[in-house]
């Protein structure tokens, strides 16, 4: 594999063998996958070959070796020209995704409240093995409402506020879903769990605004120094893995009726107007709505306990996937096109004034929200323009370490109490599970943000630091 | 319990959990599998199950019938709360017969990422001079 570097944060893979279309990393050479340990490199180079693909393969400043996919790729492909999706170009966890809530707190107003907040809201977030979802659905029909409806279900049934939605990417739901699409494994997998956090990298976390980059913009998105804010990551939790399951069988089977052949099992794909990405599509935005509707259900949870802890409520500053795809149009090769825009693990990015960044945002850009990693820093980015990767970028810090290689030398106490010394309030249901998420697991998420905004995906807005993290 | 020729272990991936297993048998192959997924997660060396569960599973390849057997693990993690302490596994016409050990999970200490779904992406289950050997990555 040929690897050039055209620019300190823009390295191409030359196109070669079965590739469609060139990769492009957007990395520092600090951040590029090591090619001997780490495969993502050779799987933007498979993703490359897929039916229908424009203008490049590409990777955010995170990526990191997934399966079929990278984690932190995004690919287009023309639907008009037999372009194909592909559920691994999703992932699993559909619709994954991360909403932040602001207060009108500063930091040394919460200080004195803060180990009750938090010790409140190790109780009030269902998390773990076993627990079930704050919202319980009475029946099938409910849940049939909630992926058809999304956050709008959810707000229209008291769990929210409707300036909710208009701070929800597609006013929180997509449109296309059919209940009727998703299998009843999936199903039987989500009665249970609407509401809940889930384990493994999803964390609910109260921040503070370290810096601000960009005053105007922050300003706007309510953001100033010591504001206190919370960060929500989660996804559509076993219904959407459900989902992804049943699609990437079903694709795995229909592949050979179109002539479709793939270097590996999980980027098995159809056509996007065949029958069978037609049902995928549907079923997709099933579980993009039951995301939706989860991270709207855990937001109630969180708001009740700083009303009753604080005495403040928490404003939705925007609430956006990283794991999704969708179709939307772009100019390529001078034409605009319809494309089927993957995106998994990379936040879509929209600049000023594009129609969908909601109006009162509009001159600063859509808030791209990035996670990172327990006990560092967390950002706001805001999109720009002529953002070379379908607008899109960055999605988290990025695993360097397998969770078997960062549990293996960590003493999660010592972790939890190194992380209280430094100031942060660790809520965990599992001594392992902290452990496997110790920050040097990571990649360094500055040196991420640096380079998403050094190669034009997005610019830097503000700088969070978190408090106190509530996690699986 | 796992002989010397017969076990199961976790290795590197960044991405999730990555579980190797190997034994004489097919059959013994897939039980170790799923006992190293379940192991990945739950502290179960003091679980006495409380009832067990049959479950049948077919598919027209080995590494298929594998990973058939794994998301009926996660399919009742997720909808009954249960997961398996132990299992036999024997062969059927098409496929296996799984009789499923079973515990309450929330019962036992949760000691990592909790599976939700096994992915095809390198996906090994074959066998050799050593008896069978799978590599699996399940996704968390």
């Amino acid at each position: 594999m040929k690897i050039i570097e055209e620019t300190p944060y823009r390295f191409r893979i030359d196109q070669e063998g079965a590739m469609r279309v060139p990769g492009i990393v957007f990395a520092s050479k600090s951040l590029l996958p090591d090619e001997h340990g780490d495969m993502a490199l050779q799987q933007v180079a498979n993703v490359a070959t897929l039916p229908g693909i424009v203008r490049a393969s590409y990777a955010m400043p995170d990526v990191h070796w997934g399966y079929g996919f990278p984690i932190g790729g995004v690919a287009a492909t023309d639907i008009n020209a037999d372009g194909v999706v592909s559920p691994g170009g999703v992932g699993f966890d559909i619709s994954c995704g991360v909403r932040l809530l602001v207060s009108d707190l500063d930091r040394e107003r919460l200080q004195p409240r803060i180990r009750a907040v938090m010790d409140r809201l190790d109780v009030a977030i269902p998390r773990g093995v076993g627990t079930k979802g704050v919202w319980r659905l009475p029946d099938r029909s409910v849940l049939e409402q909630v992926l058809t409806g999304g956050a709008r279900y959810a707000v229209e049934q008291g769990h929210g506020v409707a300036r909710d939605l208009q701070r929800c990417e597609d006013g929180g739901v997509l449109e296309g879903a059919d209940a009727a699409a998703v299998s009843d494994r999936a199903i039987e997998r989500g009665l249970g769990q609407i509401g809940s956090l889930g384990s493994g990298n999803h964390f609910l976390e109260v921040q503070a605004v370290d810096r601000v980059y960009d005053t105007a913009a922050a300003t706007q998105m309510g953001l100033s120094e010591g504001t206190v804010c919370v960060m929500i990551h989660t996804g559509s939790r076993g219904l959407g893995h459900q989902i992804c399951t049943d699609h990437v069988h079903q694709m795995g089977q229909a592949m050979s009726r179109y002539g479709i052949q793939v270097p590996d099992r999980q980027l098995a794909c159809v056509p996007v107007r065949s029958p069978e990405g037609q049902a995928y599509l549907a079923a997709m935005a099933a579980a993009a709505n039951y995301g939706r509707a989860n991270r709207q259900l855990l937001t109630e949870a969180t708001r009740r306990v700083f009303e009753q802890q604080t005495g403040t409520s928490l404003d939705l500053l925007y609430d956006v996937s990283h794991n999704l795809a969708k179709i939307e149009t772009h100019p390529v090769d001078g034409q605009t096109r319809t494309v089927c825009v993957h995106r998994k693990g990379a936040t879509r990015s929209l600049p000023p004034h594009h129609p969908d960044v909601p109006a009162e945002l509009a001159a600063v850009g859509q808030p791209v929200l990035i996670p990172g990693t327990m006990g560092t820093a967390s950002y706001v980015l805001a999109g720009v323009p002529g953002n070379p990767a379908f607008f899109s970028t960055a999605h988290g810090a990025g695993r360097v370490q397998s969770r078997h290689q960062a549990a293996r030398h960590t003493n999660a106490d010592a972790l939890s109490r190194g992380l209280e010394e430094a100031g942060i309030l660790v809520r965990g249901k599992s001594r392992r599970g902290l452990a496997e998420e110790k920050p040097e697991a990571y990649k360094d998420i500055d040196a991420v943000i640096e380079t998403s905004h050094q190669a034009g995906l997005a610019r830097k807005v503000a700088r969070l630091i978190p408090l106190g993290v509530v996690k699986g | 319990m796992a002989d010397n020729t017969s076990g199961h272990r976790s290795v590197p991936h960044t991405a999730d959990l990555r579980i190797e297993a190997w034994a004489p048998t097919r059959e013994g192959c897939i039980r170790q599998a799923v006992l190293g997924t379940v192991a990945s997660f739950l502290q179960t060396s003091t679980a006495r199950p409380t009832h067990t569960r049959l479950r049948r599973l077919t598919a027209g390849r080995d590494d298929d019938l594998l990973v058939a057997v794994l998301e009926e693990v996660i399919y009742l993690l997720d909808t009954a709360g249960e997961a398996p302490v132990d299992l036999d596994v024997r062969r059927v016409d098409g496929g296996v017969d799984v009789n499923l050990a079973m515990v309450d999970a929330s019962t036992l200490p949760q000691i990592g990422a909790v599976p939700k779904a096994v992915s095809l992406n390198e996906l090994h289950f074959s066998h050799g001079h050593n008896g069978w050997r799978c590599s699996v990555t399940v996704d968390v």
